[in-house]
């Protein structure tokens, strides 16, 4: 009888001995923010330089009037008053970035002639483009492409991811001395900027 | 006879005791139709509580973000986004049941200070079900809790203690609540500590 009293506290003693005064579990939380980053789809114009006018900028495309290019004549305005126009629209980046800018023309190009240009005639313009986050002094800067498919690309680095704010594009024309008229007919450039989160 | 449990010890006072019974009531034979005694066992349980494991050690909420960088709308909902159960939870005696933990906090360190306009920093409603009563906080500072006492024992159904995870909101640099912060990009982790105690 006594064996089997003892045997009963032991018993009860085993069931006891897991538990403690304080237990704790844990569950951790866990999720992703992906790398994310966006420009505008349409732009509207911001500033521009005196010889400029918001109404030159329509959807995505700035129209230079011609005698700001040549005069009557035919000849290269040289000048070295820039003729410039910056547009802006909201984009976002939650992440260090590359922005790339790339001209097709390499400058203010003459359509018609690309293949064959005649000679004595100037069919090209140099162009100076900024492509940068609002208020911010980094980013793509003085950017003057030289031939066609020109690009040039910053790194954001470790700089502060801009979140959501503004982004600005400046398109400028260099009027530089020319010795030779310039061919009639359209000239153009087009410009692409692209924002490439870091892999 | 009362027959309470006893400790070793006890049992070693009691053997002594039982023998020196014995002993009386042979000597008694001769002299008494009926003799009894009585033997006392005594012992004591301790207060204890127990948490088993929980069916998951991670909450995985996915990606985080919406498709413009902010807090994804669905994951700011009262409904529950996220669940654990903690099985076998039980307390033998009077106790507390609390809840702590961390917000979800990006894991990667930054070179700067968290931007004013993003975030690194997610609070979320954490809610036990299963007790005498739902027990709910919001992690923010990462000592923020809440806790329930009840005055006897208790133990969760056979389920167990459900963990539900709801209401994400974005938290400034200071761990106030501000909706519309960018989520910096990046994987995040926050973590809920339950624990039974005994009083």
């Amino acid at each position: 009888m006594k064996s089997i009293l003892i045997l009963g506290v032991a018993a009860l003693a085993t069931l006891a001995t897991p538990a403690a005064a304080q237990d704790s579990a844990s569950v951790d939380v866990i999720g992703t923010a992906e790398a994310f980053c966006s420009l505008p789809s349409t732009w509207q114009f911001a500033s521009s330089t005196n010889n400029v006018s918001a109404s030159q900028f329509s959807g995505n495309t700035w129209t230079i009037p011609s005698a700001l290019v040549a005069d009557s004549a035919g000849n290269a305005v040289q000048s070295t008053a820039e003729v410039a126009i910056r547009v802006r629209g909201q984009a976002a980046c939650n992440t260090t970035h590359t922005i790339t800018v790339t001209s097709s023309n390499g400058g203010l190009a003459h359509d018609a002639s690309s293949g064959s240009p005649p000679a004595g005639f100037v069919r090209m313009r140099r162009m100076t483009y900024n492509a940068n986050w609002r208020d911010q002094s980094w980013g793509v800067l003085n950017f003057v492409p030289s031939a066609p498919g020109d690009s040039r690309t910053y790194d954001h680095g470790s700089r502060v991811p801009p979140g959501v704010r503004d982004f600005d594009v400046r398109m400028g024309l260099l009027r530089d001395p020319t010795n030779a008229p310039m061919l009639a007919g359209t000239y153009t450039d087009q410009l692409t900027i692209t924002i490439s989160v870091a892999g | 006879m009362l027959i309470l449990f006893g400790s070793d010890d006890m049992f070693h006072r009691l053997k002594l005791v039982t023998v020196g019974i014995a002993a009386l009531a042979v000597s008694g034979v001769a002299h008494a139709n009926e003799v009894s005694a009585e033997i006392e066992l005594g012992s004591t349980v301790i207060g204890a509580c127990s948490l088993g494991s929980p069916n998951v050690t991670e909450i995985n909420l996915g990606d985080l973000s919406g498709p413009d960088g902010l807090l994804a709308a669905s994951l700011k909902v009262p409904t529950t986004v996220g669940t654990a159960v903690i099985a076998d939870a039980w307390c033998n005696t009077s106790h507390r049941l609390t809840i702590e933990g961390q917000p979800m906090t990006l894991e990667t360190a930054k070179p700067y200070a968290q931007p004013a306009y993003m975030t690194r920093h997610i609070t979320f409603d954490a809610k036990l079900v299963g007790w005498a009563a739902p027990v709910g906080f919001r992690p923010r500072s990462g000592s923020d809790q809440a806790f329930l006492e009840w005055p006897e024992a208790r133990a969760a159904p056979a389920a167990g203690l459900r963990l539900d995870i709801s209401k994400l909101e974005t938290l400034t640099a200071a761990r106030a609540e501000q909706p519309n912060l960018m989520l910096e990009a990046g994987s995040y982790r926050g973590r809920v500590t339950v624990t039974l105690a005994t009083n």
